[in-house]
């Protein structure tokens, strides 16, 4: 932390240099490239300790975090031997390279990046966790959290290594409508709102309630229900029923 | 050179005049039109699928029904074990046609999903009555259990009632939806500035496809790539997106009717003709390898630029006649881009 405010200061005090050059109206770059060969050299000079000075300041440190001064105030262990330091440290260099590119395009598959995700979760709780031990200042924690809610989005925006397959322009795989209970109940509400406000043709309604019908019945195949297992029996049966009774509904409306 | 599939447009006729059509002969004017006879046409398609050894094929036109040897050429690629996707307008898709091109031939019917809007569907379709006949066409396919993928062409037009298209497709039975953003080229380059929607607009309708997807249970695949720096991708965990597959194994070279072969269905390059250059010369040719290479300068140094590509080239190619030009939806709002990494 000491070391961050010190860069900080450095890089101020080089730019009230540049500042008060600016208001003399001094044009460096001429005064760095004509002029004697003595006043050239030190003007390019102290341009380079001016860079210097403000590369100083910028380092922020973007690799793997260090230890700060104020660790273990209130803490036998040293912060570096503590476990969430530990894991924060891993998380971040994981999590680093993946958000910079550095493992590739596609660098985990979506059970790697759900945990890669979680991880930087639990990173953010170990810096909570430190902080309130007071091994870690409000400060130190905070910027921590910055950086780790960065790395975060980094990591989001790579793909996991299922989607190497998707193309521009293709479908993806899709499960029958039949595969899917939950929709084939959603599908009457929104059928009865389209026949009530004759959208679509009343012949279209029609054949749509006939495919239903056809769900419905093999929803009450007994060997279809005998090869559930509970609770997927039950929901196929419930899903029968509210399904047969929108049905029934809808066709009483179409006046059927 | 193996390929995973490939599209074959049997025809450039169509009976519709979409405001969006992409096809490429309607942009260039000067693209070989015709068609072969049904023998060299299958000639022409095994001799394709001897090369490439594509185990899909996805039948695109123009309106492929109109071709009257559409079901020789459909029973020619069953025979040979390939799967069938089949794009179509829908509007010749009556029960006769559907019963010939049964669930055990054909995989998936790609259909139009303009609007839950008669009026709007219609319009951009350029055909009165589209809408009911996609409608009927949809609930017939479904009576005779076929899987049908809605696709939803996202423009200025119909995206309003996105999320009330995608209901209606999915009370008609549909198994998915391709949420297409609009992608100019052939026809709909003359449309562009009536079409082309914002990316905050592509966004919202995005952030409720991932609703739908969750409500609904409902699988939503967006396609025609999504560059990151312009729409946030990365905020949906249910919603699939792809980037430009061109020259990888993935990639869908388009064969015309005339045996020409193009990078995909959306470039108007021509590599060259099956009939007379071996598919892997013009895979590996000078015109491949620059299509595969070209991206645009404002993507250089960008983390994903080696994945994302800049979008669509094809769209660059068709718009600005140069595929490493600016995607003109990126043209369009590359101001707004953010920074990646």
């Amino acid at each position: 932390m000491a070391q961050r405010i010190s860069g900080v200061l450095l890089a101020l005090a080089g730019l009230l240099v540049i500042g008060a050059l600016v208001a003399w109206g001094v044009d460096t770059h001429r005064a760095a490239t004509s002029g004697p060969r003595w006043r050239r050299r030190l003007v390019t000079a102290g341009l380079a300790v001016l860079a210097a000075l403000g590369a100083y300041g910028c380092d922020s440190g973007a690799g793997v975090p260090r230890p700060v001064a104020d660790q273990a105030a209130a803490n036998d262990v040293p912060l570096p031997d503590t476990p969430e330091w530990k894991h924060i440290e891993t998380t971040w260099r994981e999590a680093s390279e993946v958000a910079s590119g550095k493992r590739g395009p596609y660098p985990f598959d979506r059970a790697g990046k759900e945990k890669l995700l979680a991880a930087l979760k639990a990173a953010v709780a170990g810096v909570e966790a430190l902080q309130q031990r007071a091994a870690l200042s409000d400060a130190a924690a905070g910027l921590l959290k910055q950086d780790l809610a960065l790395l975060e989005r980094g990591v989001q925006e790579n793909r996991p290594t299922e989607m190497k397959m998707a193309t521009c322009y293709a479908p993806m795989p899709f499960r029958p409508v039949e595969d899917s209970l939950k929709r084939l109940a959603d599908r009457l509400p929104l059928l009865e709102k389209l026949a009530a406000a004759g959208k679509v043709p009343r012949q279209v309604i029609g054949k749509v309630i006939a495919t239903v019908e056809r769900d419905i019945t093999t929803l009450g195949d007994e060997k279809l229900l005998a090869g559930l297992v509970e609770p997927d029996r039950q929901r196929a049966e419930e899903t029968r029923k509210a399904a047969a009774d929108l049905v029934a509904k809808l066709k009483a409306a179409m006046g059927d | 050179m193996r390929q995973d599939s490939l599209v074959f447009e049997l025809t450039q006729r169509c009976n519709y005049d979409c405001l969006h059509c992409y096809n490429a002969w309607k942009n260039p004017v000067d693209y070989p039109m015709g068609e072969l006879p049904t023998g060299e046409t299958l000639a022409m398609l095994g001799k394709m699928l001897g090369e490439t050894g594509a185990s899909l094929v996805t039948l695109s036109g123009g309106e492929p029904l109109l071709r009257s040897d559409v079901y020789e050429v459909v029973d020619f690629l069953v025979k040979r074990g390939v799967a069938i996707n089949f794009i179509t307008n829908a509007s010749l898709l009556d029960e006769a046609a559907i019963a010939r091109l049964s669930p055990d031939k054909v995989g998936v019917f790609e259909v139009p999903l303009l609007s839950c809007e008669r009026a709007i569907h219609d319009r951009m379709s350029g055909a009165p009555g589209a809408f009911d006949k996609m409608t009927n066409a949809v609930a017939d396919l479904k009576l005779r259990r076929q899987r049908v993928v809605g696709v939803f062409v996202a423009t200025r037009l119909n995206l309003s009632a996105w999320r009330q298209t995608a209901e209606l497709g999915i009370a008609l039975g549909v198994d998915g939806i391709m949420f297409n953003r609009f992608n100019p080229g052939g026809r709909g380059i003359e449309n562009l500035p009536l079409l082309q929607a914002t990316p905050a607009e592509l966004q919202a309708a995005l952030d409720d496809a991932e609703r739908i997807c969750e409500e609904y249970d409902f699988p939503i695949s967006c396609s025609i790539a999504m560059p990151p720096c312009l729409l946030d991708t990365r905020r949906y965990r249910r919603l699939t997106f792809g980037f430009c597959a061109a020259g990888t194994e993935r990639a869908y070279y388009t064969l015309d009717p005339l045996g020409n072969v193009r990078p995909c269905n959306h470039s108007p390059t021509i590599l060259g003709n099956i009939r007379t250059v071996p598919f892997e010369a013009m895979a590996t040719g000078r015109a491949m390898r620059e299509f595969k290479a070209a991206r645009p300068g404002f993507c250089r140094g960008c983390r994903i630029e080696e994945t994302c590509l800049g979008g669509c080239k094809a769209a660059a190619e068709a718009a600005c006649r140069d595929p490493s030009a600016m995607d003109p939806f990126l043209a369009a709002f590359h101001g707004t881009a953010r920074k990646l990494g």
